[in-house]
C-alpha cells in the first residue's frame, strides 16, 4: 500500500467520520506511506509503538505543520531526557491527589455558567465548554483573567491554526499578542515578593540542569499549556454532546444514571472521537513498524483516530458504547501513551466528567437543533467543532450553592514532592 | 502520604518497590514494561505480591521506574 492508494488521507477534511478508509488502510497494511509522503501508524499497536520508543521516532520539531523548524526541545516537541526533565516541573500541578481537590470549584463554575443559559438556542462552545474549560483550568493553572476568556480562546485556536499549518495571515498576529502578554506575564512574575501561585511562576523560577529555564523556552511551554489545556477540553466535552445526540440509545442509557456513566463517557468518547487526531513523530534511523520500513528522516503520523478504532483492539470499534469495560480491554489511546502521555490526563478527566455530567443533570432534554450539521476545524492533529448549536429548555434547578466561597485559590499548586532520578 | 511498597529479598539482597499513589495516575506504563511486576487496578499502578525476582525482572522494574511519566516508582536496591 503507498501514495495514491492509501485510502485515509488525515489532511482530507471532505470525509468527518473516515472509520471505513481507516478500516480499509489497516487491514491492507496498518502502516504505509500516504499521498503527502508521511508514513501513517492506523493500528492501536502500531500507534502504540510509535509513541512509545522516542529514540526511534523523534518528537523534535515533528508537531508544527506551519513552523517545523522553531521552537524544538520544549515539551510535546522534546526528546528525553530533555522532554523528561521539563516535565517533571508540571507534576505537582498535574498530580491526581491535588487536581481532585478542584472538583467542588469545578461543579460551582459549571452550575454558575448554566444559570446563563436561557430555554431556546445555545451554543455550546462559547456559552459553556470552553468557558468552563478555560476557568477551572487556564485560571487557575495560568491564572487567565476571567473577563479575557474570549481572548485567550482566540489565542488558542491561533495556535491550532499554526501547528495544523494554516498560513500566517490565519494565526501569526494573534499568536504574536499571545506570546507578548506571556512574556510581560512571566517578567512580572520574575521581580514579584509575592507572585501568584501558578504554572507561570513555577516555570519562571523553576531551574533545569543548575540553569534558569530559557525565556522562549518557558514562553513556548506556556503556548502548549493553554492550547493542550482549555482546547483540547473544550472539545473533549463538545464531541461528547454530539456523539450522545448521534447515538440516541446510549444518550438514553447516560441519561438513566449520569453520574454513574460519565466516567465511561469520557473514555469511550476519547477513544472514539477525542480532541486529538494524531500526532507526528521523525524516525531517527532506518527503522519499520508492523513489517513496513520506514527510512530515516521520515514524518511518521501517530493515529489516535485510527488506534482508537482498531477492532482488533476494540470489539465492534466503529460502534459508540459508554459502558466499555475498562478493565477488561486495552487503555484508549486519547491521551496517546509513551513518554509524552498527557501530562494534564487527570485535569482533563476532571473537567470532562464535572462538565458532561452538570451539563446533563440540568439540562436532560439537552439536544442539537434540528437541521444543523456541525463542521470540524482543519488540523490532522485536533479533533474538534466550530460551532455545536443546540437547544435548551426545562433546566433544573442547580445542586452547588451558588454563594459557595470556593475559589481555586484554595487549591494551591502543592508541594507535591517529586523524587528525582538517577 | 499514600503510597504502595513491597520489598522482597532477592538472594543475599533486597530489592523495594514503591508506588507513590499521589503522584500515580494509573495509565498502566509501568506494566507495559515489566508486566511481570506491575498491574494496574481502580486507577493505581501495585506491585504483584509473586514476583520472581530474577535479574531479568529487575531490570525492567529499573526502566518501568525511569519511564514512568508521573515519577511516582521508586527503587530501593542496597549495593551488593
Amino acid at each position: 500500500l503507498d501514495g495514491e492508494d492509501v485510502r485515509y488521507d488525515p489532511m482530507d477534511y471532505a470525509v468527518p467520520n473516515p472509520w471505513t478508509e481507516l478500516a480499509a488502510d489497516r487491514q491492507a497494511c496498518p502502516v504505509a506511506r500516504n499521498r503527502h509522503g508521511f508514513y501513517q501508524a492506523l493500528s492501536y499497536d502500531a500507534v502504540s509503538e510509535v509513541l512509545r520508543h522516542p529514540e526511534r521516532f523523534s518528537s523534535r520539531s515533528g508537531n508544527n505543520l506551519a513552523r517545523p523548524g522553531k521552537n524544538t526541545d520544549v515539551l510535546i516537541y522534546a526528546d528525553p531526557p530533555v522532554h523528561s526533565r521539563q516535565r517533571r516541573l508540571m507534576i505537582p500541578a498535574f498530580a491526581p491527589a491535588r487536581v481532585n481537590r478542584l472538583e467542588p470549584y469545578a461543579r460551582k463554575v459549571a452550575d454558575d455558567l448554566l444559570d446563563g443559559v436561557s430555554d431556546g438556542a445555545f451554543e455550546l462552545i462559547e456559552q459553556y465548554s470552553n468557558p468552563f474549560a478555560m476557568t477551572t483550568m487556564g485560571c487557575v493553572l495560568l491564572s487567565i483573567p476571567i473577563e479575557q476568556r474570549p481572548t485567550f480562546r482566540r489565542w488558542t485556536l491561533a495556535i491550532e491554526a499554526e501547528t495544523a499549518g494554516a498560513p500566517a495571515e490565519a494565526w501569526e498576529a494573534d499568536v504574536a499578542e499571545c506570546e507578548e502578554y506571556f512574556r510581560r506575564e512571566l517578567r512580572a512574575r520574575a521581580e514579584m515578593d509575592d507572585p501568584p501561585d501558578d504554572l507561570m511562576t513555577v516555570l519562571v523560577r523553576s531551574q533545569l540542569e543548575n540553569q534558569p529555564i530559557e525565556e522562549d523556552a518557558v514562553l513556548f511551554m506556556l503556548r502548549i499549556l493553554l492550547s493542550a489545556g482549555n482546547g483540547t477540553t473544550t472539545d473533549l466535552i463538545t464531541n461528547a454532546v454530539w456523539l450522545l445526540d448521534q447515538h440516541p440509545g446510549q444518550k438514553r442509557r447516560f441519561l438513566s444514571d449520569v453520574p454513574g456513566m460519565v466516567g465511561g463517557l469520557v473514555d469511550e468518547t476519547l477513544r472514539y472521537d477525542g480532541p486529538i487526531r494524531g500526532i507526528f513523530r521523525t524516525a531517527t534511523r532506518d527503522t519499520a513498524v508492523a513489517g513496513c520500513p520506514i527510512p530515516a528522516g521520515s514524518r511518521v503520523y501517530a493515529s489516535l483516530m485510527g488506534g482508537g478504532h482498531d477492532e482488533t483492539a476494540f470489539e465492534g470499534a466503529d460502534d459508540f458504547i459508554i459502558d466499555r469495560d475498562w478493565n477488561t480491554i486495552p487503555p484508549q489511546l486519547g491521551f496517546g501513551t509513551g513518554p509524552h502521555q498527557c501530562v494534564g490526563l487527570n485535569f482533563a478527566r476532571l473537567v470532562g466528567r464535572v462538565g458532561l455530567e452538570t451539563l446533563y443533570s440540568r439540562l436532560p432534554n439537552l439536544r442539537v437543533r434540528p437541521g444543523f450539521q456541525p463542521v470540524h476545524r482543519h488540523s490532522p492533529i485536533r479533533r474538534g467543532f466550530h460551532a455545536l448549536e443546540l437547544i435548551a429548555d426545562a433546566k433544573q434547578p442547580r445542586t452547588t450553592d451558588p454563594s459557595m466561597a470556593v475559589t481555586p485559590h484554595e487549591y494551591k499548586i502543592a508541594k507535591v514532592a517529586v523524587p528525582g532520578r538517577r | 502520604m499514600s503510597e504502595h511498597q513491597r520489598t522482597a529479598t532477592v538472594g543475599d539482597s533486597s530489592i523495594t518497590v514503591t508506588v507513590n499513589h499521589e503522584l500515580c495516575s494509573g495509565t498502566g506504563q509501568c506494566a507495559m514494561r515489566a508486566p511481570a511486576a506491575f498491574y494496574v487496578e481502580d486507577g493505581k499502578a501495585w506491585v504483584r505480591p509473586d514476583v520472581t525476582w530474577d535479574d531479568a525482572v529487575r531490570a525492567t522494574v529499573h526502566l518501568a521506574a525511569e519511564g514512568c511519566p508521573w515519577w511516582a516508582i521508586t527503587v530501593d536496591e542496597p549495593p551488593r
